[in-house]
């Protein structure tokens, strides 16, 4: 999810039809620029360099789960369809990704699932392996994140990040150090702990266009 | 005279094409065209149904946002079909890209 708002303009993205490390690339219609998903920024054109604004607002949830939490949500419709079938369940079971195209870092295989994300000028990943039931990181700036999965999470299921001053558990609960406990079931905090952007994405595909990324173990 | 003319002409309308060819952004190092641009529209203007009205199955994955208070869903499969919708809330204006 991100803004569209960049130097007083209100820009329009669109697929550029072409790939850059196997990741989707945008155009905007206003200057042609093209902007990278996976590096987060403009890398050619017009807003070359510009960071994109990630609006960390979205997560991937069921329908079911989503219309309990928002019962008055509205829901995209194209030609009449709010819903199609997938179309990349093979995609999904393949060892490879897009095109046969594989990991050059061999730090995990191909297809492990990932979580992703920049901060304090740094580019880090962690498997969703790890973060299973919740884990706390601290970052070299001193940052500190707690980023949860639950248990059983599927792979689509988005994971729950947060950025702060440091985070415990407390005898199975979570909680930030200034006392606010973390809510498995909502994934929230009881209080207002920074949400952090990020990618729910495969080893390959981030680190392809991340090469520099550090590894949370 | 009439080839003359007609060369003049072929300039005439070739010239456009020819300035906007050396204004267009120039590709990226690193990039590959897979598709021709805009063969994968855009949603630029969005249409909704509400929540009672969607023909969703239960275990459907959806990107769920709340902007200004305002909940919002999209079928992931559908994004994958159509990659980027254009929209704004109040007075934000957002990209949901898959």
């Amino acid at each position: 999810m991100y803004s569209r708002e960049y130097g007083g303009e209100e820009l329009q993205f669109e697929a550029s039809g072409g790939l850059m490390n196997s990741s989707l690339v945008m155009q905007d219609k206003q200057t042609d620029s093209y902007w990278a998903i996976m590096r987060g920024e403009s890398v050619g054109g017009a807003y070359l360099g510009t960071k994109l604004v990630e609006l960390p607002t979205g997560s991937k949830v069921s329908w079911q789960d989503w219309r309990q939490q928002h019962p008055d949500t509205l829901v995209l419709s194209i030609q009449g369809q709010q819903y199609t079938r997938d179309v990349y369940t093979d995609y999904w079971a393949r060892e490879d990704g897009f095109g046969g195209q594989l990991a050059d870092d061999p730090r995990l295989d191909t297809k492990t699932p990932i979580y992703a994300f920049e901060a304090d000028g740094g580019r880090y990943a962690v498997t969703h392996d790890r973060i299973k039931g919740g884990a706390a990181f601290a970052l070299s700036s001193g940052r500190a994140l707690f980023l949860f999965r639950q248990p059983d999470a599927a792979l689509f299921a988005s994971t729950a990040a947060f950025s702060g001053d440091g985070f415990v558990n407390d005898d199975g609960v979570w909680r930030h150090v200034t006392g606010e406990s973390f809510d498995p079931q909502r994934m929230e905090f009881d209080g207002e702990i920074t949400r952090l952007g990020g990618f729910d994405t495969f080893w390959y595909t981030w680190s392809l266009s991340n090469p520099e990324t550090k590894l949370l173990e | 005279m009439e080839t003359d003319s007609s060369r003049k002409l072929a300039r005439i309308l070739v010239a456009p094409v020819m300035t906007l060819a050396a204004c267009a952004t120039q590709q990226p190092p690193g990039f590959k065209q897979v598709l021709p641009r805009g063969q994968i529209p855009s949603i630029d203007q969005p249409e909704w149904v509400e929540a009672g009205a969607a023909d969703v199955p239960d275990e459907a994955w959806m990107l769920g946002i709340v902007i200004e208070g305002q909940a919002r869903a999209f079928s992931i499969n559908l994004l994958n079909a159509y990659e980027i919708v254009n929209d704004k809330i109040g007075d934000t204006a957002y990209a949901a890209v898959w």
